[in-house]
């Protein structure tokens, strides 16, 4: 199906609207940010920002559409599972994001317009890492713990300064229907450690698959529509 | 009387087989709500089992949950699954938006591409462990990946 004439319409009147660079410095800022941060991590990738200015114009409907001064990345819209992710550091946005904008998400309303921007990015940024958990075995010698009554799976990690996965590992029949007061669970002292690996391409077709989720089919031809309708 | 008998004995009076796969997503979509693993300011477009997983000696369930974000004026998807216990209760979600959840062996399920864990790591094999009070992201070439079934 074709994009409908009445969207290419409101998006030709958007970019011709001296409205639109209104948050570009905003957009060139973050991403010269995370450039200068992470760009030494793996394949970091190119970041063109007049694709994310496409991004913001598609999700806001552009200056004459009502988020334009509020959400204008539609993040912290209700439902929105982003916003919640990034305020938590879920999904190992705490390792991309900056420390003043972790800062700012707690502090700020998400409608202000900058914000909600940076927040977009860095959900983006967030979705475009591919990061991988190590391990990391912190004493060679093994440990007991003897399960006590009401003990679950996470509190003996967490008391024990050990993680899930080495005491599924050390202990591979064990589930947590089968803890019982007295038995015993072997591990070693460890800790997880999360790291960039590598990053995926940022283009029209990831943002429609990663951001939108599909939402809209028709939301990387939108994008390269208003991306061929800024460069110059 | 004739009419009743002749009823029984086509079966007209006998649930149909199909009714059960209803009933039963309806149960799932009633345990998704009840473990707020659904947002009401959410619209769900689909909720369904994909396979099952043994994990720590415990059979575990998994289904394949898409909610829509209805912005203005882009409507954004967001895709889980979500591991249930045999009592239904939701032991763990796993983003796998942009990724479809293809089949269940042993304690793993493999997908079409990968997905992300709350704690960023990312991969197309989710290994459930602990019976599901851990999980773990792992990457595996797609032409490694065993049969489903068995």
């Amino acid at each position: 199906m074709a994009i409908d004439p009445g969207w290419t319409a409101t998006m030709d009147a958007a970019v011709q609207n001296p409205h639109s660079a209104d948050y570009d410095s905003v957009i060139q800022a973050a991403l010269a940010d995370y450039k200068a941060r992470l760009g030494a991590t793996p394949n970091f990738p190119a970041l063109d920002w007049l694709l994310f200015k496409a991004l913001i114009l598609t999700e806001s409907g552009g200056p004459a559409g009502a988020a334009w001064t509020g959400r204008v990345m539609q993040i912290g819209n209700p439902g929105d599972p982003a916003y919640t992710v990034l305020k938590n550091g879920g999904e190992g946005s705490a390792l991309v994001m900056g420390a003043q904008l972790r800062i700012d998400l707690d502090t700020r309303p998400i409608a202000t317009p900058s914000l909600n921007i940076q927040a977009g990015i860095a959900y983006v940024m967030t979705k475009a890492a591919v990061m991988q958990l190590h391990e990391v075995i912190d004493s060679p010698t093994p440990s007991n713990h003897v399960v006590k009554r009401g003990d679950a799976f996470a509190r003996i990690a967490n008391s024990e300064h050990t993680t899930l996965q080495e005491l599924a590992e050390m202990n591979p029949k064990t589930n947590a229907g089968s803890l019982h007061p007295g038995q015993i669970l072997s591990f070693h002292r460890a800790h997880m450690q999360v790291a960039i690996i590598d990053w995926h391409a940022v283009t029209a077709n990831f943002l429609a698959t990663r951001y939108n989720g599909g939402g809209d089919k028709n939301y990387e031809a939108k994008l390269t529509y208003v991306l061929g309708k800024l460069q110059p | 009387m004739g009419l009743a008998l002749a009823a029984l004995l086509l079966g007209a009076a006998a649930p149909q087989p199909a009714t059960q796969l209803e009933a039963a997503q309806s149960g799932l979509i009633a345990a998704l709500r009840a473990g707020h693993v659904l947002d009401p300011a959410r619209v769900l477009l689909r909720a369904s089992y994909v396979c099952s997983v043994t994990s720590g000696g415990e059979r575990l369930f998994v289904a394949d949950v898409l909610e829509q974000v209805r912005g203005q004026p882009e409507p954004r998807n967001y895709e889980r699954v979500v591991l249930l216990s045999a009592a239904l209760a939701p032991l763990q979600q796993i983003d796998v938006t942009g990724a479809t959840p293809w089949f269940c062996k042993s304690d793993s399920l493999y997908l079409s591409s990968d997905a992300t864990a709350p704690d960023g790591s990312s991969g197309n094999v989710i290994e459930f462990l602990l019976g599901g009070a851990a999980v773990q992201m792992n990457e595996l070439d797609p032409t490694r990946f065993p049969l489903p079934g068995g």
